[in-house]
């Protein structure tokens, strides 16, 4: 390192500042006022894991809301697409949700009304 | 450095007095460390302040059996080094260029007009060059505390440091010509 720089480093070292005389005061006057957040609450060794649960949360939170449940009686996308081909009277048979039970349409499709 | 560990102790329990007295007693060697890094006694101070706020936030995380001036020092570094993050560009021209400060009982000697330029080099690297080298020239701390206060490898501390001067040597050869 060229000599310029190490006068220069050698003169930084004398260049020090003291604390002031109320700076102790000032400190704790700051630590009376600062509020603690809730991750100061939480222990450290806690907080990767309260981090990752947290994540978690709003990852399936998120999902919900992007991909909404599908409301019952509604017409799945598959079936719209095959119930095109049926009659009206197949139509109410598989689709209509006040239809009969799903034992009951087991027992007409074999033939065993009761 | 010494200092009464039972401080530490009776500082996490919340006594008043003990913490009082935590500051007084790492109060100028905070001051010292941050000086290094910013010219204006106002950012000292404001960033020695945060530091003390931070030390207490985070003193139930420390063993009174553990270098705690060595953590307190990791603390004063890492503050200085997201100061210089936000600031460096707006301040370099401030510092530089601006007013000189008026401090109370320091003589700020004529320097020379190549310190000027070695300043201003020094202050153009980015912190995380400037602060090893820093730490190594002017606060002549060893390799190994260098690492240690930086969290980092002693080899990457090394890799910093020759980077550091290249830059720096580059950039004064550069005014030069």
């Amino acid at each position: 390192m060229n000599s310029t720089l190490n006068n220069f480093f050698k003169e930084e070292r004398k260049r020090v500042f003291e604390p002031g005389p109320y700076f102790t005061q000032r400190v704790m006057a700051r630590v009376a006022q600062a509020v603690p957040s809730i991750w100061d609450v939480i222990p450290f060794a806690a907080r990767p894991i309260m981090a990752l649960s947290l994540i978690l949360l709003f990852g399936v939170l998120s999902i919900q809301i992007v991909l909404p449940a599908e409301p019952a009686g509604t017409v799945g996308p598959i079936m719209a697409v095959v119930g095109q081909d049926l009659t009206q009277a197949e139509q109410r048979f598989y689709l209509d949700p006040t239809g009969p039970s799903d034992e009951l349409d087991d027992l007409n499709l074999l033939g065993l009304t009761p | 450095m010494n200092f009464d560990r039972e401080l530490i102790v009776r500082a996490q329990a919340g006594d008043r007095e003990a913490q009082e007295s935590l500051v007084k007693v790492f109060s100028p060697m905070v001051f010292r460390l941050i000086s290094r890094f910013f010219r204006s006694r106002e950012d000292v101070e404001d960033l020695a302040q945060d530091v003390f706020v931070k030390m207490f936030g985070r003193i139930d995380q420390v063993r009174p059996d553990e270098n705690f001036p060595g953590w307190l020092q990791r603390v004063a570094v890492n503050t200085c080094y997201d100061e210089l993050r936000k600031t460096r560009r707006r301040r370099t021209a401030m510092e530089t260029f601006g007013p000189r400060e008026v401090t109370e009982g320091i003589v700020q000697p004529e320097e020379p007009k190549d310190f000027g330029k070695a300043r201003l080099a020094l202050q153009a690297l980015d912190p995380k060059l400037r602060i090893p080298l820093i730490l190594k020239e002017v606060e002549e701390m060893s390799v190994e505390e260098i690492a240690r206060t930086l969290s980092i490898t002693e080899t990457n501390v090394k890799v910093r440091l020759f980077r550091a001067r290249k830059k720096l040597a580059a950039s004064l050869g550069d005014e030069k010509k």
